[in-house]
């Protein structure tokens, strides 16, 4: 993750709220990390419009920032997730993103022709719970620190660690059971 | 190696194309508008966004094992006798449907204003810790948790953990050299939650039909809880919505029976859970992994569940025991901190309780209209 003047963010956030054009400077700074992470889950289409209403909501919730937050990014990322998770609710993004990784060679969000265990990798993100496999993707796609999944996400520490035990474990799991195995017909 | 998974997860998420000058600009645009809009023009549409966070599927349960790829670490034994997925189907529709019976016979416990609905379960969980320069350890250790949740979706999750075991000396020695022990050391947490910020129903169960057929086609395709669609899904939803839930007896009859006809599900008879207690089992297989459900013979209720991981020969790669829920009208322990305003999902926030570095006060920003988020501005959608 880019290091950021620490104390920027939430200047800019504080100082927008009493001129909102200054969080304009939170959107230059992150807009770019959080469209990425939201490709690699959605798409480089539907990235575009939840980026976007990912600023959108942030800056109407910009007073509930945490000031003593180090970067304003895990924040962007946790109101991202939901969004996303919205979204995947009403049109199964998330399908989508697992379907392209079953499907292996037909890209999608990847830009490279993805490996041969990618197809196995998909169906074992299929399997996790859905707060599991928010956790694991923050910490191997976003990059994001226990503690910044813990601030994105508004769950204990301890509860990170648990979840992203669990995910993958499961999906060590998964890998290692069904090496060989066929593709179940949906 | 055992960062392979999340090697493999980074290859296969590649780098993404950088978002076009066009994007760029539609989002400034956007963020623009809802800049101008709050400056005094008129306020922007709303839509309803889902306030309380998506409870898991098995993920909020207590805890689960973990076992890692290079050192399996066997929580349990291997696939008991009773357990052969070749058991016939219609064993299983029978079971479930005597436990459907058994389920809707069973009077309705929901919490009323000012009341939680309690449940405990235990199991062992896992725990992987990366340091500094990549080192790299792995515990697992009992974990007991307790939730009171009230209707509001306001209230309490304590979980207190075990002394950790490791899967070898080297974990050992990581593990406790690390800063806090590598998040393994024992002790209790505590996570008050405002209103809005917890659900006992991890979907909203007015809208799920009790006609079991229609049930079961909502689960396959998906339409509960999202998710692949299939029957191995449906098997874990089923887990999901009667797991410290305030199902409805005819919604959990309905459960059962729609269970009954998914493909693949078949009966393990009598099996005995980690904490020594004899139910019914049924299991059905799917991805590699055995998921199992264990309900109680006489009420019906989900008192166990384990994942099995179906290769080498079959380990249990994950267990949780569930005690009966029941209502409470207090919660054991008032918030150190104040819960009002109601938790905004997207907003909400930790915050830690000074002297107590595990426990958590999760509340939010007040909501103009009880957690309506903004919509984005025209054009961005």
């Amino acid at each position: 993750m880019p290091a950021h003047d620490l104390h920027g963010d939430s200047a800019a956030i504080a100082a927008s709220l009493d001129r909102g054009e200054r969080f304009a400077v939170v959107f230059d700074r992150h807009h770019r990390a959080v469209h990425r992470y939201l490709a690699r889950r959605a798409g480089a289409e539907r990235a575009d419009d939840l980026a976007s209403a990912t600023f959108v909501v942030a800056f109407e919730r910009r007073r509930t920032f945490r000031n003593e937050s180090t970067s304003a990014l895990p924040w962007l990322l946790g109101i991202a997730t939901n969004l996303l998770l919205e979204r995947r609710r009403r049109d199964a993004v998330e399908l989508g993103l697992l379907d392209r990784l079953r499907a292996a060679p037909g890209a999608g969000a990847l830009d490279e022709e993805p490996p041969p265990e990618a197809a196995r990798l998909g169906e074992a993100l299929a399997g996790l719970d859905v707060p599991q496999r928010e956790v694991l993707l923050l910490y191997a796609w976003a990059d994001l620190s226990y503690e910044q999944i813990a601030e994105a996400l508004s769950v204990p520490l301890g509860t990170v660690r648990s979840r992203l035990a669990r995910a993958r474990a499961h999906v060590r799991s998964h890998l290692e059971a069904v090496p060989n195995a066929p593709r179940e017909h949906r | 190696m055992i960062d392979e998974d999340l090697e493999l997860l980074r290859r296969c998420a590649g780098e993404p194309a950088p978002p076009s000058e066009a994007s760029v600009r539609a989002a400034r645009r956007a963020l623009t508008h809802a800049i101008g809009e709050e400056g005094g023009a008129a306020r922007p549409a709303r839509v309803r966004v889902r306030t309380a966070p998506r409870r898991a599927r098995r993920g909020w349960r207590v805890a689960v094992a973990t076992a890692v790829a290079a050192t399996v670490l066997v929580l349990g034994v291997t696939l008991h006798s009773g357990s052969t997925a070749t058991g016939p189907a219609t064993a299983a529709a029978a079971v479930l449907d005597r436990l459907a019976l058994a389920a809707a016979a069973q009077p309705t416990d929901v919490p009323g204003p000012g009341e939680y609905l309690y449940t405990a379960s235990v199991a062992l969980t896992g725990s992987d810790t990366v340091l500094a320069g990549g080192a790299y350890c792995v515990a697992v250790y009992a974990q007991h948790r307790e939730s009171w949740i009230a209707a509001d979706g306001a209230g309490l999750v304590r979980e207190t953990d075990g002394r950790p075991r490791y899967s070898s000396a080297r974990d050992a020695a990581i593990c406790r050299g690390a800063p806090d022990g590598g998040g393994t050391a024992p002790g209790t947490s505590q996570m008050w939650a405002a209103p809005g910020c917890l659900g006992i129903d991890p979907v909203p169960f007015a809208g799920l039909p009790i006609n079991p057929a229609k049930l079961r086609a909502r689960l396959l395709t998906g339409k509960v809880e999202g998710g692949p669609p299939g029957p191995g899904e449906a098997f874990v939803q089923v887990g999901d919505l009667l797991r410290e839930t305030d199902a409805a007896p005819a919604l959990r009859a309905a459960l059962y029976r729609a269970a009954a006809g998914l493909r693949g599900v078949f009966s393990l008879g009598t099996v005995t859970d980690e904490r020594g207690r004899r139910g019914i089992g049924l299991a059905l297989d799917s991805h590699g992994t055995r998921h199992e459900l264990i309900f109680a013979p006489h009420t019906g209720a989900l008192m166990a569940e384990r994942d099995i991981a179906l290769g080498r020969g079959g380990h249990v790669v994950d267990w949780t025991t569930y005690s009966a829920g029941r209502v409470q009208r207090t919660l054991p322990q008032r918030s150190p901190l104040p819960l009002d305003p109601a938790c905004a999902h997207s907003i909400a926030k930790g915050l830690n309780v000074p002297g107590h570095p595990r426990d958590t006060v999760l509340v939010g920003a007040p909501g103009e209209d009880g957690g309506m988020l903004p919509q984005p501005a025209a054009g961005t959608q």
